[in-house]
């Protein structure tokens, strides 16, 4: 071995190079230069990389630096040999070191191919530092974004009166966080305590519900959400809400609990007004009806339904209007526009439309709603059904009973009275006749004066027992109810009036077409009768004179008018003039009956009868006939 | 039964008044008489009375009447009874009966038409009236020839 190592130092068999062929100095010495500065170049380049690769250890690939600078450093001993043989002809050792050079390149140039791919993927210094840039940023942008949601939080938390807590199964430790703190009127700081000091917190009644709730969440790991009352350190009870999660660790085991405790007292006492209110609302047997400045359903009740037979999604929208007849619908404009000034209208008894079509009586009240700021901005309207007063009809038809079993004694009694109190007038008559007949042209004046004023006392008498039988048999006598051609009524009533209005030159008119309607023939001829002749005897004090009969048909009435032209009635007597023995003209002219009877026959028509001015000047007398429900049956009317 | 009509003149009557008021009757035999002498009243106070006369068994020598007046309102039986059972009598039913009432009641007047009254007139209160009434009885059933008459010719 050792001579082998000898041999590659032996340089007999060889000649230094510079006796080798015929070099110049120069040429020689070019070569040995440029030989020595390879090699220091090819020395330096190794140790840089070497310095490199152990200096960072993140180096990408340091096996390839250090194969690099193994095989830039056999490359360096090659040219330093090609040196040294101009004066030390090694070549067995030159030999030696360029096979080692070989070897060394070849493991590069493989190893470099096959690490190509990485090598090609590594970023550039350029990419590599704008990545550096970005992620820098984002990760300011990402703490600026954390500080903001944790002052957010604290905001929320402050703002809803909310607290933070938490729970660690492990250390059986329960933390509060100031704000909760706060919430229990306690400084405000994060505090740990046990369970238990927790509990005495919550009201006694409260405290196994929220226990449980827990329990359960901690088995069947879930979101949990209850409401409790909490005791603060004053003594005072809050109503909180407390929402929360289970905590688990990475396997999904549940490790404690955290959640927010919100105060709800205030809710809880709004929630508990309104829905009292909304029981009262809802419950009401009364109809409650919110409605719109211009009269639009905002709301309806149970009681609305039930009155009127709509679902609440049938009518809310829908005008007013839908439910109130033709005739009543000044009523509307009326107190929308009271309840626009703030004013309040009724309670007034009025008449509205059901869903079946059937007439309603109600008595309703309209106010409007004011909020806060004192604006109008709804109006509220109650109706109670009064039809519906079972009690109080079943009660009358009880009485009614009784009353209908006395009215054949009262119709006995007052045909008796009447009897017994004319035969004394056919007496007093008769005979102050035949002192009249007999006497004859004899009977002196102070005789004849006096007799002619006992036989109109007599005369007037009995004119009054026969007007108040007929008005006292008005009310309690049935009568039917059948279709009656007013045309034709109107026409007799003119005819039988003939030779009056013919003296008085009255001329008696029929306005238009006068509307059919369902009454009791015999007593609407006894009504016209009646108007037509008071017509005659006030209505018309000059001649030649005008009397109107006319009439209407509205949705739920039919009206009929007797219209004069003469001096009216003042306002003050128009209801006076319906009542017994009341007069306006001096006595001795009819009984003051005329109208009471009027009224007694429209009233059991149930109807309504009153007086109003004729446009102009003269008094018009109105007649309201309801419209029959079923036009097909001639229906008794009450007696 | 023998009835007798003993005047010649088909004017001048022969009345039966059933009527309970004294006053009452007495205007109507003055009117009924009045002016016209001929005529003849027979007055009794009750229904019951009234029908003994017309079926005779009470006076021998009563004279059948031209016309029944009766009055509704009557002690004991009323006038509607008595109408009935006169215009239910074979005999009797042939007798015109005038309803003389105060009642001007709808339902009295039509119950007595139902019970075939030949009239009915509320009783007037003058006494003009009276006697335009009784006038107008005489010529109307006067004039018209009752069956009766036929019957005895």
């Amino acid at each position: 071995m050792l001579d082998r190592l000898r041999l590659l130092f032996d340089t007999r068999d060889f000649n230094p190079r510079w006796s080798c062929g015929h070099w110049t100095e120069f040429h020689g010495w070019i070569h040995i230069l440029a030989d020595l500065a390879i090699w220091a170049a090819y020395i330096s380049i190794p140790l840089a990389i070497i310095v490199y690769v152990v200096r960072r250890p993140d180096t990408p690939l340091p096996r390839l630096g250090w194969l690099f600078a193994a095989f830039i450093f056999l490359c360096g001993t090659t040219h330093l040999m090609d040196a040294a043989t101009f004066w030390w002809p090694a070549y067995r050792l030159s030999a030696l070191l360029k096979v080692l050079t070989a070897l060394a390149s070849m493991a590069t140039v493989m190893v470099s191919f096959a690490r190509l791919p990485q090598l090609i993927g590594f970023p550039s210094l350029a990419q590599l530092n704008s990545r550096l840039m970005q992620s820098s940023e984002a990760q300011a942008s990402m703490e600026r974004a954390l500080t903001e949601r944790s002052n957010l939080l604290q905001i929320a938390l402050a703002a809803g009166d909310a607290g933070a807590w938490s729970y660690d199964c492990a250390t059986r430790r329960w933390t509060r966080y100031s704000a909760l703190s706060k919430l229990l009127g306690l400084p405000e700081e994060n505090v740990t305590e046990s369970p238990e000091a927790w509990q005495a917190r919550i009201v006694p009644e409260d405290r196994a519900s929220a226990s449980a709730v827990l329990d359960d969440a901690m088995r069947n790991p879930k979101f949990f959400a209850m409401q409790y009352r909490l005791i603060r350190a004053d003594g005072e009870k809050r109503w909180v809400s407390s929402r929360g999660d289970v905590v688990t660790n990475r396997g999904g085991a549940p490790v404690g609990l955290a959640g927010i405790v919100t105060d709800i007292t205030a809710d809880r006492i709004a929630a508990a007004a309104t829905a009292r209110l909304g029981a009262i609302v809802r419950s009401a047997p009364d109809a409650i009806i919110a409605l719109s400045m211009d009269g639009v359903i905002t709301e309806w009740n149970g009681g609305a339904e039930k009155l009127y037979g709509y679902k609440p999604e049938e009518i809310v929208g829908s005008h007013i209007e839908r439910l109130v007849p033709q005739a009543r619908r000044d009523e509307v404009a009326g107190y929308l526009k009271a309840a626009a000034a703030k004013e309040s209208t009724g309670p007034l008894e009025t008449v509205r439309r059901g869903r079946d079509g059937r007439l309603l009586p109600i008595e309703l009240v309209v106010a409007p709603i004011v909020d806060d700021s004192e604006q109008v901005v709804g109006i509220s309207k109650i109706e109670r059904d009064i039809s519906d007063r079972h009690d109080i009809n079943r009660k009358l038809r009880v009485i009614n009973r009784a009353l209908e079993q006395r009215s054949d004694e009262v119709e006995q009694f007052l045909y008796t009275v009447t009897h017994d109190l004319k035969a004394p007038l056919v007496t007093i008559q008769g005979f102050t006749g035949v002192i009249t007949e007999e006497m004859g042209a004899q009977m002196p004046e102070s005789i004849r004066d006096p007799l002619s004023r006992i036989e109109r006392a007599a005369y007037r008498m009995t004119s009054l027992i026969d007007d108040l039988l007929e008005v006292s048999r008005v009310g309690r006598t049935p009568y039917r109810s059948a279709r009656v051609d007013t045309a034709a009524l109107a026409a007799e009533v003119r005819a039988d009036f003939a030779d009056e209005l013919a003296e008085k030159k009255v001329e008696l008119l029929v306005q238009g077409a006068l509307p059919e309607l369902h009454a009791d023939p015999i007593r609407l001829r006894q009504v016209l009768d009646n108007l037509v002749s008071n017509a005659i005897k006030y209505g018309c004090p000059a001649s030649p004179a005008k009397i109107e009969i006319g009439g209407q048909m509205l949705e739920d009435e039919v009206q009929l008018y007797v219209r004069d032209f003469g001096p009216g009635i003042p306002e003050k007597y128009r209801e006076r003039v319906f009542q017994l023995f009341q007069r306006l003209s001096p006595a001795g002219e009819g009984t003051g009956l005329g109208l009471a009877l009027v009224r007694r026959i429209m009233q059991a028509h149930g109807g309504r009868a009153w007086i109003s001015d004729t446009p102009g000047q003269g008094a018009t007398v109105w007649l309201a006939f309801p419209r029959a429900r079923d036009k097909g049956s001639d229906d008794e009317l009450g007696a | 039964m023998n009835w007798e009509h003993e005047s010649p003149d088909p004017q001048i009557l022969h009345f039966l008044l059933i009527e309970d008021d004294d006053d009452h009757a007495e205007i109507v035999m003055r009117t009924v008489s009045w002016g016209r002498s001929g005529n003849t009243v027979h007055r009794v106070s009750d229904g019951d009375a009234g029908l003994a006369y017309l079926r005779g068994n009470e006076d021998a020598m009563r004279k059948r009447p031209d016309v029944v007046l009766l009055d509704l309102k009557l002690p004991g039986r009323d006038g509607h009874e008595i109408l009935r059972e006169i215009k239910s009598d074979p005999a009797l039913r042939s007798i015109p009966v005038v309803m003389l009432t105060t009642s001007a009641a709808e339902s009295d007047r039509l119950r007595a038409y139902e019970n075939f009254a030949n009239s009915y007139i509320v009783k007037p209160v003058s006494f003009g009236r009276f006697r335009q009434m009784v006038a107008d009885l005489s010529l109307y059933w006067g004039v018209w020839s009752p069956p009766h008459r036929t019957d005895r010719d």
